[in-house]
């Protein structure tokens, strides 16, 4: 794996640079000795079997929890706040609306933009005052993003915006991205879809047996000639 | 929006746009759609597309003013549009020719072509600028 470790080049300071941080859960490890580094302006995708440890590194990376080694760099431009994580439909308790979510986001982060966040909202044509309980996921996943994009941040973390939506809300999400994302930012969400998404990551980060690799999509094509899940299946293969 | 493995992707978005500048679409000094707006239209990262737009100022096709967004190069010309044309006739000639063919049967094989194929006569000014320039 060593010998495909990215060159970051120096001009450019990664807004997050993980290095040699493992996990265990109960003494079990889970992640060993991974680096990721997320430049400006990237759009990356971790993929891995289920129980590899996305969602652990993902949540590694936006600070809700302490790696067992390792250390975790974040390096925002001034003014930003250094990460974003945008929770899931699952993590937002059911009672909520999206006007009670607005409420709590302004009281808990000063970077929030209430105004983009109304205006997202309102882009979107959700209902605001009807409990989570009788939408959607993808309804609700689109009102979490909305909330997580509104905070003025140099990178944005979303676990599975993509999943168990159906194929049109999901390439409304996949755009709902790309037109909120603020200019400069980055964005590093955990997925499946690497088929519908493979045009729009940057980058890949592989979770496989408690390692990682990272790599350019481009290079996935251009020097393998195969599809980035291809690539996926490749490389995760049980041999 | 289906993209292959034979050119970076930054090409191939490039060459769809210069396609439509070149027909016209896009006439000189015309703003072009934001890197945003082209992203989300291709659903390609805002990175490939800032490339796929360095590629066609590269190229001398488009100029970007900072702040503002990009433009149809004023400068150009009929002339210059023509000689793209002529670049990608040139290069699907010297394709055909790696594949064996002498320049009758090329000849032979386009006329064959124009034949079985029956365009739409949608863009009569257009024909009028390749005539005169």
């Amino acid at each position: 794996m060593a010998e495909n470790r990215m060159e970051i080049p120096p001009m450019e300071t990664p807004l997050l640079l993980m290095q040699k941080v493992s996990f265990s859960y109960n003494k079990n490890p889970l992640l060993c000795q991974i680096d990721l580094h997320v430049r400006p302006g990237r759009i990356i995708g971790i993929a891995g079997s289920n129980g590899s440890g996305k969602s652990t590194l993902l949540k590694l990376a936006g600070g809700l929890i302490a790696p067992s080694e390792g250390s975790i760099r974040l390096s925002p431009p001034d003014g930003l706040a250094p990460v974003s994580y945008c929770l899931t439909s699952e993590q937002i308790p059911g009672w909520m609306n999206a006007r009670k979510l607005m409420a709590y986001y302004s009281h808990f982060f000063a970077d929030f933009d209430r105004e983009r966040a109304q205006e997202l909202l309102d882009s979107l044509a959700l209902p605001q005052k009807r409990s989570l309980y009788w939408l959607s996921s993808g309804q609700i996943t689109l009102i979490a993003l909305s909330l997580g994009l509104s905070r003025r941040a140099a990178l944005y973390l979303s676990d599975e915006p993509l999943a168990s939506i159906e194929p049109k809300l999901r390439r409304d999400i996949r755009r709902f991205l790309l037109r909120c994302m603020p200019e400069g930012s980055s964005l590093v969400m955990v997925t499946h879809h690497l088929n519908e998404l493979q045009y729009m990551l940057d980058e890949l980060a592989i979770l496989h047996r408690h390692t990682i690799r990272q790599i350019e999509t481009e290079t996935i094509r251009r020097k393998y000639g195969i599809s980035v899940e291809d690539y996926f299946l490749k490389e995760t293969k049980n041999d | 929006m289906g993209f292959d493995a034979a050119a970076p992707i930054y090409i191939q978005i490039g060459d769809r746009i210069r396609e439509e500048i070149i027909s016209g679409k896009y006439p000189p000094g015309e703003q072009l759609k934001s890197v945003r707006e082209y992203a989300v239209f291709y659903e390609v990262s805002p990175l490939t597309m800032h490339r796929a737009m360095q590629y066609l100022e590269s190229q001398g096709l488009i100029v970007t003013k900072k702040g503002v967004g990009s433009f149809v190069n004023p400068q150009l010309n009929p002339t210059a549009a023509r000689q793209m044309v002529k670049e990608q006739a040139l290069r699907f000639i010297s394709r055909l020719r790696e594949m064996g063919l002498s320049a009758p049967e090329i000849l032979k094989l386009i006329q064959e072509c124009l034949q079985q194929d029956n365009p739409p006569r949608d863009r009569p000014e257009n024909e009028e600028d390749m005539k005169n320039g």
